[in-house]
């Protein structure tokens, strides 16, 4: 697929067949997640692929924004030990728009390979760590649901380019 | 065996739920319709997969399933709810 149609075409996926996902396929998929684009390069993340359908049942328990019975979740992290700090010794923001980068390239990688996925913001964090024996420094930030598609929705409505692309300066 | 299974499933279905309960408490008031939603179709999906739906709860599960997996689109979700809600509750007149 050229990159423009996976960009264009891509759906968040929240029905999944009952496929089993590849193990060489999550592979795949996280080191796609892994080339993204990384402030100093420091990869302040961490992928944990979730394929035993126990573990992922209990995922699902855990995690209520998971709405279907995906085949495998990929669990992705903030890697506190390599964020970086500011002047100010703040801990530099970066970090969280590494993560998002990644989790793009990760679900184009899926929508490119014919799997589909769909982050999730919705699940205990506590509870998810406690569950996977996270260590400390592993924070647990988005999980991904994956599978093949079993229902493909509608694009979702955007929003006018006109009220969010601006050219030289900005105009009402 | 199958009441192993059940409570198997329903212990699962009793964590997502008690799950769910504690993340509202952060999230956008919406996501509890959302919730309640997909408690009732894991429940029908565990009633399904025992042969136990009759072909009234085979159209709810559809209805519900249809809910849960399309785009988030919460604006017209209010009257397909009220239409979901009128059809149960001619049917539990109907089994009265």
């Amino acid at each position: 697929m050229h990159t423009l149609d996976t960009i264009f075409t891509r759906r968040s996926i929240r029905a999944f067949t009952d496929e089993a996902m590849p193990e060489e396929t999550l592979d795949t998929l996280i080191r796609a997640a892994a080339a993204a684009p990384t402030a100093s390069n420091a990869q302040p993340w961490a992928f944990m692929a979730v394929r035993d359908p126990r573990r992922v049942e209990a995922l699902r328990a855990l995690s209520p924004g998971i709405i279907g019975r995906p085949p495998a979740v990929v669990v992705m992290c903030l890697d506190r030990r390599r964020r970086q700090l500011t002047s100010e010794g703040t801990f530099d923001e970066m970090a969280w728009i590494d993560l998002g980068a990644a989790l793009e390239n990760l679900l184009l990688a899926a929508h490119d390979l014919g799997y589909g996925g769909c982050p999730i913001g919705s699940f205990h964090k506590p509870g998810v760590s406690s569950f996977l024996h996270l260590p400390e420094h592993l924070e647990p930030v988005l999980l991904v649901a994956l599978g093949r598609p079993r229902v493909t929705p509608n694009a979702p409505t955007k929003r006018p380019m006109e009220e969010v692309h601006f050219r030289e300066t900005y105009e009402e | 065996m199958d009441a192993d299974a059940l409570r198997h499933e329903l212990f699962y279905l009793i964590g997502y739920m008690i799950t769910s309960a504690r993340g509202l408490y952060d999230e956008p008031a919406d996501y509890g319709v959302f919730r309640l939603l997909d408690a009732a179709g894991r429940l029908l999906a565990i009633m399904d997969s025992r042969n136990l739906l009759d072909p009234f709860l085979a159209d709810l599960k559809r209805s519900i399933d249809e809910e849960r997996e399309g785009s988030m689109d919460p604006e017209r979700q209010r009257e397909r709810l009220d239409a979901l809600v009128l059809k149960i509750a001619e049917e539990m007149q109907r089994r009265v």
